[in-house]
């Protein structure tokens, strides 16, 4: 807004236009709104002509200076409300034009927020013991009981780092939500504070706002632009929600969001609760896939190398006991994995064969990708393997009286065509049965290229291929 | 209840292992109906089923030492034991079947757990899957442990489920499972 008021006014005679001196006038132009808790500040550009100098005052409703403005011509603000901004020229001391512009000083915030669109449901295990929490891929992401504390503006909180357990309250608190890869989230946030007359828009980079306007108590509804992340992975990169007066950034305020990108939704056969992805899994575990491609044998072949490598595991090389699986029907029928313990290591972290394969169908199945145990069955010579934690390669894992396996469990997406295997790296050179060995970790092999490297001496084959419980 | 306990005849149908109470066995962790429960000991841990019929226990033990990735020797122990003592020792009790796999002292493990075995005392209730006002629940009236799977929670509202549990699993203090489904 611009209001010229000339002081002192005399017509230019015809014919010495040139020589006319000009007439004294002075326009200000700059922030319509702004809130100084977000970082926001009012700024105006001031041109004058004729005249000495100009002075910017801004004036509350009542007419009273609250602030007399430097030759930067910018203000932090004070309490919320409408002002007014005058420039004024002055000649020899006095005044001889004015010009005035309105700006709103706000204060303005989101109350909540809740990551929308295709979520995925996710579980909190509670360390385990059956205390099974989850959101039901619907809760909201977070909650604030105000935006100002004081006399500042209150944060979006950091996500959620318990891996293990929810908050008993979720106000308060920021919550991660889960998505497939290439999904669209859409993050609806309630507006809340005092905007008197000012026109506000939002807009954060990157998303489209796609309903809804700034009012208090109204919601916004952003939809991203493109997908959630290029692949499976977590996504935290920090977004900023900027408040727009116009062209001008009225604040802006950090959303600190963090989002799994999974490959697809669990893949167990049960479903609900505990079938579900588990923060305390998907969390390292597609931290540890980042940037994977997008398809299934590339993110099973990085949860190989996760198990493997990552997790700190060791084979019993004394019994080959499962410490956290067992078979709950016939011999290997009905694997059971008690996943909760496992997270602990309430049994150590000494494991067998049986154990791999379900932790890498476990985390398998949770970031969306099919996997199944199968068993080789039955008795049979080894050729060199080097088991998980151990350091060398050897036909005999137990010892010179421990050259096979009684049997050995593994997983696969398609009925043992392709072997994935973390519980052992096995000798990928044209000689398996011999020294030296070149390591090979078992990620999408052919079924029958794996019997050929592992097995040196035995009738073996797949049996027992089905999906495993787990708690 | 105490009183219509008794200690344990070898072999037969016994009533269980407590769960809580036998020296140097950690917190339990219950798995499911037919997989018994398992805790930490000094240097590994053990794992427990109490059957309903001594076939029961008897499948379980086969399955257990068939699991093995080496198939352990037999020991004179219980009614059946394999393992080298040491390190491993599994037996079989009736329907009462345990695994010790530890770093040193199994056959001492297993001796305690052995002795704590009980018979008599009252048979485990069933757990019962309840409709309430906000969803679904579960009761199970003197359960240690009751396990829910197959749910649909209601967010945040642990216990409470917006679609009944496929199954519950209440366990007793002598590590008998019943199920309601």
């Amino acid at each position: 807004m611009l209001l010229l008021v000339a002081c002192q006014a005399g017509s230019p005679k015809l014919g010495d236009a040139d020589e006319a001196p000009p007439e004294p006038s002075v326009s200000i132009a700059g922030t319509a709104a702004f809130d100084p808790l977000l970082g926001g500040a009012g700024s105006w550009t001031v041109a004058s002509e004729a005249g000495d100098e100009v002075t910017v005052e801004v004036l509350d409703a009542g007419g009273a200076v609250v602030a007399t403005l430097d030759d930067t011509y910018t203000w932090e603000g004070a309490a919320v409300g409408r002002y007014t901004v005058r420039a004024t020229l002055l000649a020899k001391g006095s005044p001889v034009a004015e010009a005035e512009t309105p700006v709103d000083v706000v204060r303005v915030g989101v109350l909540d927020g809740t990551l929308g669109g295709d979520r995925i449901p996710l579980l909190w295990h509670g360390g385990g013991r059956g205390a099974y929490v989850d959101d039901g891929g619907a809760g909201p992401t977070f909650r604030l009981s105000a935006i100002t504390e004081g006399d500042a503006a209150v944060a979006i909180p950091a996500p959620w780092d318990d891996l293990w357990a929810p908050p008993d309250d979720t106000l308060g608190q920021n919550l991660p939500a889960a998505y497939a890869w290439d999904a669209r989230p859409t993050l609806a946030l309630t507006v809340d504070g005092e905007l008197g007359g000012a026109d506000l828009t939002a807009a954060i980079d990157g998303w489209t706002l796609t309903s809804g306007g700034v009012a208090d108590g109204g919601t916004l509804v952003f939809t991203k632009d493109e997908a959630l992340a290029p692949g499976p992975g977590v996504v935290e990169e920090p977004l900023t929600l900027r408040w727009m007066a116009g062209d001008d950034l009225a604040g802006e305020q950090a959303l600190p969001l963090r989002t799994y990108a999974m490959l697809g939704p669990p893949a167990f056969e049960q479903t609900g609760s505990p079938y579900l992805p588990w923060v305390a899994v998907i969390d390292p575990a597609l931290r540890a896939m980042q940037g994977v491609a997008p398809d299934e044998a590339a993110v099973v072949s990085a949860l190989v190398d996760h198990v493997y490598w990552d997790l700190g595991l060791a084979y019993d090389t004394q019994w080959g006991a499962s410490a956290y699986t067992q078979y709950t029907t016939g011999e290997f029928d009905g694997a059971h994995f008690d996943l909760s313990g496992f997270l602990d290591r309430r049994r150590g972290s000494t494991v067998n064969c049986t154990d791999c394969a379900a932790i890498l169908e476990a985390f398998a199945n949770m970031v969306g990708a099919t996997l199944q145990y199968t068993i080789l069955v039955r008795d049979f010579n080894l050729n060199y393997i080097k088991a998980v934690g151990g350091s060398e390669y050897t036909r005999c894992p137990f010892g010179t009286g421990g050259c096979g396996f009684s049997y050995h469990a593994v997983t696969t997406p398609d009925d043992a065509a392709t072997i994935f295997d973390a519980t052992l790296a096995l000798d990928g050179d044209d000689n398996p049965s011999t020294t030296p060995n070149t390591e090979l970790l078992v990620q999408a092999i052919d079924g029958e290229e794996y019997l050929d490297r592992l097995v040196l001496s035995g009738r073996v084959r797949y049996a027992h291929t089905q999906k495993e419980t787990i708690q | 209840m105490i009183g219509l306990v008794a200690a344990a005849l070898a072999g037969g149908l016994h009533a269980g292992i407590p769960v809580h109470g036998v020296a140097g066995v950690g917190e339990p962790t219950f798995l499911t109906a037919t997989s018994g429960w398992t805790a930490s000991v000094e240097g590994g841990w053990v794992r427990v089923f109490v059957g309903a019929s001594e076939a029961d226990g008897d499948a379980w033990y086969d399955r257990a030492v068939a699991t093995l990735g080496v198939t352990p020797p037999a020991l004179a122990f219980a009614d059946e034991a394999h393992g080298d003592g040491e390190t491993l020792l599994a037996f079989r009790d009736g329907n009462v079947g345990v695994v010790v796999r530890v770093e040193a002292g199994a056959r001492a493990v297993a001796e305690r757990l052995r002795a704590a075995i009980v018979d008599g005392g009252p048979s485990p209730v069933t757990p019962r899957i309840l409709r309430t006002a906000e969803g679904w629940a579960c009761e199970a009236p003197g359960a240690v442990h009751v396990a829910v799977s197959g749910a649909r929670a209601v967010p945040f509202r642990p216990g409470l489920y917006a679609e009944a549990p496929r199954e519950v699993v209440a366990w007793d203090t002598y590590g008998r499972a019943t199920v309601a489904r």
